[in-house]
């Protein structure tokens, strides 16, 4: 039975798909300048819009979730502030999605591991996407090569310029930094024990071997013509795209989906400022401001949704309960000195 | 799979803070404690009391969770929020009812404790129980605490409308199975030190 929920996931996943299908259909002049070589990325791409909209719509609609996402969005919208808040959206795109400052914190090489895996692959996949979905298109005029967006020529370039050995390169160079992040990720992964006793095989190691087949079969493409004589070049194109298929296939399903999530980090920052020049919440034990108001009587309506009415306790801060269990046991011991 | 338990029992904490030091050379969570060591009331008792995550059977940290970040093990331990989904919204710190998240701004995460999951998930014994010199954090089981305490294990706690069950126990007099914990408890006069010394 399809719930509703359900019902509107698939909508928003359809919907996504079909804009995406609508996206390669138009943008390519009616599949004119498709290029049918990569129609198998181009394909694998619909159904990654399906599922990572499938997906993200039945995690918004989760109580807390959608509580979030509709107090974010009213606040981000409100219009006294938005001129800010966009500013303010600048700010933290830089730090938390560019830059990436808060892994940094967590441990430097991790950070360096994370940022080689997240621009090798948006590099990737900025270059991928445009060409097979047919968008962009490259072409000879006279002695320079031509750059064509939709159909429209953007600029010509010297093939033999630094500016085209990057452009050449752009998947070998994205690659060999995916690859220099998955070794980085690789050792934590093999030699830190704390890791070594919560990672499983499908969560956290799949998509490093997935990571590193797609880069490692792309530079075997390169590697083929250059130093092989192109020997096999059909069947490492063909491996290629079968590794790019599965990574599309499974970002929505696995780790790789926090791609996705991750802007909802965002989010949460107005919604704590949001809270912190407003009404705060006393502990009813000790008096203190512990929470905000908006965030205490949000939560409270959450956890009444779920089920946990926890009454007045949760009217209390966090220490105020950590005391509770020790207080309660020694109201029940009465004078004994201790539990025995 | 191990057939060994935790039990804590605050009455016999003396506030030596070897929990609090020991936990920071967990691996799963290294060089940062995760235990709380809570002074219950410094003017009227010397009893404090150790905080360890009491792994709810059903998470309220977890249900609350937006980024769903906060995930239990088959063997009943509820873990850290995974690193790549939390959103540092701080929801699980505000709804455990035992007051047990930390939520670290610097890092923008929420970690907990997670029974030292790298020594519990082979046998051996979380950090904290390790050096506890006065047994009020104990990990062993069923049959070891039944000979060595008079006290009893509950591991059904009711705050508000709602029971919990976890998979940590919490010792307590003999006849007690469930402890209903009532936010305008007491502080308890006659702590540990004055009644002994009757």
């Amino acid at each position: 039975m399809t719930t509703r929920s359900q019902a509107v996931s698939l909508s928003v996943g359809s919907l996504a798909a079909i804009l995406v299908f609508a996206g390669i259909y138009f943008g390519s002049g009616r599949l004119s300048r498709f290029d049918t070589p990569l129609s198998a990325y181009a394909a694998a791409t619909v159904f990654a819009a399906f599922a990572m909209a499938y997906r993200y719509a039945m995690w918004v609609q989760r109580p807390p979730t959608w509580r979030y996402f509709k107090s974010t969005w009213k606040l981000f919208l409100r219009p006294k502030s938005l001129v800010f808040n966009l500013l303010k959206l600048a700010v933290l795109l830089w730090n938390n999605i560019v830059i990436q400052k808060f892994i940094e914190k967590r441990s430097p090489t991790r950070w360096m591991a994370h940022m080689c895996l997240a621009w090798g692959c948006i590099v990737a996949f900025l270059i991928t996407i445009p060409l097979s979905w047919g968008w962009v298109q490259f072409g000879m005029d006279g002695d320079s090569y031509a750059v064509e967006v939709m159909g429209q020529r953007q600029f010509l370039f010297p093939p033999h310029s630094p500016f085209g050995f990057l452009i050449f390169n752009g998947l070998n160079i994205s690659a060999v930094v995916v690859l220099a992040g998955v070794g980085l990720a690789m050792h934590r992964r093999l030699f830190e024990r704390g890791a070594l006793s919560v990672q499983t095989l499908a969560a956290d190691l799949v998509p490093l071997f997935l990571l590193f087949s797609v880069a490692v079969s792309g530079l075997m493409l390169t590697a083929c013509y250059r130093l092989m004589g192109g020997q096999s070049f059909t069947f490492l194109s063909l491996l290629h795209a079968f590794t790019v298929v599965v990574l599309l296939l499974y970002m929505p399903f696995g780790k790789l989906f926090h791609v996705i999530q991750r802007p909802a980090q965002l989010g949460v920052a107005y919604y704590k400022e949001a809270g912190a020049v407003g009404a705060q919440t006393l502990c009813a034990r000790s008096g203190e401001p512990y929470q905000s108001k908006l965030h205490h009587d949000d939560l409270r309506d959450v956890m009444m949704e779920l089920g946990f009415d926890f009454g007045d306790h949760q009217n209390l801060s966090p220490q105020e309960k950590r005391k509770l269990v020790a207080l309660n046991q020694a109201m029940a011991l009465g004078e004994q000195p201790y539990a025995g | 799979m191990s057939d060994k338990h935790f039990y804590i029992d605050p009455s016999r904490c003396i506030g030596c803070n070897a929990c609090v030091a020991a936990c920071a050379e967990c691996d799963t969570h290294a060089g940062v404690s995760m235990i709380h060591l809570e002074t219950i009331d410094r003017g009227e008792t010397v009893q404090t009391t150790p905080v360890i995550c009491m792994h709810c059977d059903e998470p309220a940290c977890a249900a609350v969770c937006p980024a769903d970040a906060i995930k239990r093990t088959a063997d009943g331990v509820v873990q850290s929020s995974l690193k790549p989904r939390c959103i540092g919204c701080t929801n699980c710190v505000f709804a455990c009812p035992f007051g047990v998240p930390k939520y670290d701004a610097g890092i923008d995460q929420m970690m907990k404790c997670d029974m030292c999951y790298d020594r519990m998930s082979i046998g051996l014994k979380p950090m904290c129980a390790t050096v506890c010199p006065s047994g009020a954090l104990f990990f062993g089981t069923p049959e070891e605490i039944a000979q060595q305490r008079n006290a009893v294990p509950v591991n059904e706690f009711v705050f508000g409308k709602r029971t919990i069950k976890t998979k940590v126990s919490l010792m307590m007099p003999r006849g007690s199975t469930s402890l209903q914990v009532k936010p305008d408890a007491v502080i308890r006069k006659a702590d540990l030190l004055e009644t002994s010394r009757r």
